[in-house]
């Protein structure tokens, strides 16, 4: 599987680096791949998890002694 | 926690620190914390172990400020994940617990990969898409994991990551389309794998 030119321009937009007026005229021919992106960005930005509140409690607890 | 503080960038609050206000600090660790423990636990897969992790990067973080040693004016996310990446990595080393995956085919990335594990708690753990996504992750081969790490958890550009790992841009930006790619071909082939290993149980139990 060769990452192509257009292969670079759907991860550029599906990240926003590619600006207004270049999206208007790029054909994207392989759109499906363009959502398949999308969709596992969010994916992986709702796999967020948080530390425990001890650890956050050992940090302040540093933070105290300065 | 003073709310005025939440209005402020991360520039601003690393200014109030270094100037004594440690309310300052404390909110760049609430504002934080999820992506900085998140990629650390990704690196380390081991939860106990990334608590520990989390708690040395910013304990260091609350030293390098009071020293003077951070000079990345408005960039504190970037920063404090590199600490934690090289934090996590270090761990790694010296414990020689490095994660087993640095594949470049997709062939011998899935077939190493081992899925139904039977009990209970693995179940449920399988069953929460975040952390089967976080899993999932971890299994990327390094060069790919390292870049979606940087790109979600640590908000870098493409041209911050490239600069980071010496390569181009394309190149970067390559590696994050095969990282989304193949997390989602790993993602179709663990439900499947538990899917079966589901049908299989209710089987078992039914005594068919």
């Amino acid at each position: 599987m060769k990452t192509t030119f257009t292969n670079l321009n759907n991860t550029r937009l599906a990240y926003n680096e590619v600006p207004h007026k270049a999206n208007s005229s790029f054909e994207m021919n392989s759109t499906d791949e363009y959502y398949l992106l999308k969709n596992m960005q969010s994916k992986v930005d709702r796999c967020l998890t948080q530390p425990s509140q001890t650890s956050i409690d050992a940090i302040l607890a540093v933070l105290a002694k300065i | 926690m003073n709310k005025a503080l939440s209005l402020i960038s991360d520039a601003e609050l690393v200014a109030l620190f270094q100037n004594g206000d440690q309310q300052a600090f404390a909110h760049l660790l609430n504002r934080h914390k999820s992506k900085v423990f998140t990629s650390i636990l990704i690196i380390v897969r081991d939860r106990y172990l990334a608590e520990d992790l989390f708690q040395d990067t910013f304990i260091k973080a609350i030293r390098l400020l009071q020293e003077g040693k951070y000079n990345e004016d408005g960039k504190f996310l970037p920063w404090i994940a590199r600490v934690a990446r090289n934090i996590a990595i270090d761990h790694i080393r010296k414990n020689k617990r490095q994660p087993i995956v640095v594949m470049d085919s997709g062939s011998s990335f899935f077939s190493s990969f081992n899925f139904a594990d039977s009990n209970a708690e693995s179940v449920q753990i399988e069953q929460d898409e975040s952390a089967r996504v976080r899993k999932l992750i971890a299994q990327l081969p390094e060069e790919q994991r390292d870049v979606l790490v940087m790109r979600h958890f640590a908000d870098m550009s493409f041209k911050d990551i490239a600069e980071a790992t010496g390569v181009s841009v394309n190149t970067a930006l390559g590696r994050m389309r095969y990282a989304l790619i193949n997390l989602k071909k790993l993602l179709e082939k663990h439900k499947h794998a538990y899917e079966n290993n589901f049908y299989k149980s209710e089987q078992h139990s039914s005594g068919l």
